[in-house]
């Protein structure tokens, strides 16, 4: 499956490249690109003992533009170093996205590997495909899926998306959200065939009550949708000195999880086993090109936590470093702890665009 | 025989004598359009670094409604579509768009010393400010009207304006933005004045935040058009991801 989605993205790119040379300057191909590297040292919870990964992506963002349709691919190739490198091997290529969109007047029409974004951007979003979380970065790009979508608006801000697509031979994964605006509010509903027996069904919001406020809440059900278990998130935003100073705090629900560390399933690359979780994150500008950010993600079962310092420099157009470290605060059988993750991560990020 | 010489030497005074309103219905009146298309180079200065965006944007219904999108390399495909006091910002990165915050709308944009605000909010001063005609001075060698403006709304930008305009034409070369408390907060100079379709167009704006130090955003209208056919689909959310 994965072998024939890089197939059909090679080919995908190639035709983008081929047809916008033959439609000349409108629709013509623009290339961007963007080159990152991010160190990561990981200290373990044994003594002196640290792991060093380092993985250099170069990205190269394909778009073509006509009135009535666009193209769009996302290719990446990944070069690892130090320990990952014996985990992915040397170097790896992932077409993220590669889709063509087309405008009509009953609708605008995507086909190809695309992201089909439900809900309230976020880590905590229940209509959120990949559940996966990565505390060492925690806006790691996913891929996209291989979809058809429709998206048809009836109003200035108000619409309707309809997606469907193959996840496996035998299975038509689905789906619907409309979505309307009112008042200060965007409101949307969520229905998704995710797989056999397993469907997500519910409601988001995001609005302003002087403070920003969001939410969401989603049922997990079987084919004769009897419900199996929800989640929930509800969350509030406001800025202090002219938006320099933002400050969001975030609480979810999920009714599958733990509620004693006595059951949790952990295993290194899953995180978010418990009921109750809470998110802080407080943004701050100090000036143009400096910016800090800390996050704090906490285990409201076993009050562990994981505390994200980060900073970012701008050092001039497109280029950027981001310093991040990752403290796990518990050191026994708590879900953020030492044992299960290390005692740090620090993540050097430096990022150039062009 | 004096008196009646001093009389007649005030009329004309009075007769031709200028009010603080008239000067801002002017500076209204020259402002208006009904749509608006311009292309921008945005020019963000701390010190000596300097970061260079560019962006093109559409306006409406003297920006009620408001579309943006930005073309620079780093930042190509970022949009904003702004309808009354809702801002809607779409990052091409995950193809989404988000609605954003109603108090996050006096927050830099893109990082400048210009809020969202700022760039998006374009009503009739006369319409949010009390209007008092203050004197004159000369702003770069041209004499100025300097008109003070106090907010007369709870909602207006900035709760007192100090405005220098051309006496010869119906453009702003100096604001003075303040904040509560009669605090300075920015200051914005107009220059390199245009006549684009009738009206004179400030081609060149420099912001200063007062509350950074060093700091300046210097906007250059690479082009401006006013009334021309806009579609209303445009200022659609579905636009944002097309």
């Amino acid at each position: 499956m994965k072998l024939t989605g890089k197939l059909f993205g090679l080919a995908f790119v190639f035709l983008t490249f081929t047809s916008s040379v033959f439609t000349g300057d409108d629709g013509a191909l623009e290339i961007n690109g963007l080159l990152r590297n991010d160190a990561y040292v990981i200290k373990t919870s044994n003594p002196d003992d640290y792991q060093f990964h380092n993985v250099l992506e170069n990205r190269l963002l394909f778009e073509a533009k006509r009135l009535d349709w666009k193209y769009y691919a996302d290719a990446r190739l990944y070069l690892y170093g130090g320990e990952i490198a014996a985990l992915y091997g040397d170097y790896n290529v992932e077409l993220m996205r590669g889709f063509v969109r087309y405008y009509s007047t009953v609708g605008d029409f995507t086909l190809g590997k695309t992201y089909v974004n439900f809900g309230n951007t976020g880590v905590f979003n229940p209509f959120e495909f990949d559940k996966s979380v990565n505390f060492a970065d925690l806006g790691y790009a996913r891929e996209g899926l291989l979809a058809l979508e429709h998206y048809f608006s009836w109003q200035d801000t108000s619409g309707i998306t309809t997606y469907v697509a193959n996840t496996t031979p035998e299975e038509l994964m689905w789906g619907v959200s409309p979505t309307v605006h009112l008042g200060t509010f965007d409101l949307g509903l969520v229905h998704n065939h995710v797989g056999p027996d397993n469907n997500i069904s519910g409601a988001f919001f995001k609005g302003d009550l002087f403070v920003g406020v969001q939410g969401s809440w989603a049922v997990h059900s079987d084919d004769s949708y009897v419900p199996d278990y929800s989640e929930a998130t509800v969350g509030l935003d406001y800025s202090f000195i002219d938006g320099d100073l933002l400050v969001s705090a975030l609480y979810y629900y999920n009714e599958a999880g733990a509620t004693s560390p006595s059951k949790y399933i952990a295993t290194t690359e899953s995180f978010l086993l418990a009921r109750h979780y809470g998110l802080l994150s407080v943004v701050g500008s100090i000036d143009e090109f400096w910016s800090v950010q800390l996050s704090a993600f906490v285990n409201l079962i076993d009050y562990s936590a994981v505390i994200i310092p980060s900073t970012v420099i701008v050092l001039t157009s497109g280029l950027s470093l981001t310093l991040q470290v990752s403290f796990f605060t518990a050191d026994g059988n708590e879900e953020f702890s030492t044992t299960r993750a290390g005692d740090l991560i620090t993540m050097i990020r430096a990022e150039g665009k062009f | 025989m004096k008196r009646w010489i001093i009389l007649f030497l005030l009329v004309p005074a009075f007769l031709f004598a200028v009010t603080g309103l008239q000067i801002i219905r002017n500076l209204d009146q020259n402002k208006g359009y009904n749509t608006q298309k311009y292309s921008v180079k945005m020019t963000i200065q701390k010190g000596k670094r300097t970061l260079v965006k560019t962006f093109t944007g559409y306006g409406m219904e003297r920006g009620n409604k408001s579309f943006m999108e930005f073309t620079n390399p780093e930042d190509k495909g970022v949009k904003y579509l702004k309808m009354d006091d809702q801002l809607w910002i779409y990052l091409p990165e995950a193809d989404d768009t988000l609605k954003i915050s109603g108090h996050m709308l006096r927050q830099g944009m893109m990082g400048s010393d210009l809020s969202y605000e700022d760039m998006m909010r374009d009503e009739e001063l006369e319409d949010i400010y009390d209007v008092k005609l203050i004197g004159s001075e000369k702003i770069r060698g041209v004499d100025c009207y300097k008109v003070e403006l106090i907010a007369k709304v709870r909602d207006a930008l900035y709760a007192k304006q100090v405005v220098y305009v051309d006496k010869k034409r119906p453009v702003a070369l100096k604001m003075d933005l303040y904040a509560r408390g009669d605090r300075l907060i920015k200051t914005m100079e107009q220059s390199n004045v245009k006549t684009v379709q009738g009206r004179y167009v400030p081609m060149k704006i420099e912001i200063r935040d007062m509350r950074r130090k060093d700091s300046l955003t210097t906007l250059e209208f690479i082009s401006v058009a006013f009334n021309i056919k806009i579609p209303s689909k445009v200022f659609t959310t579905g636009n944002l991801r097309r």
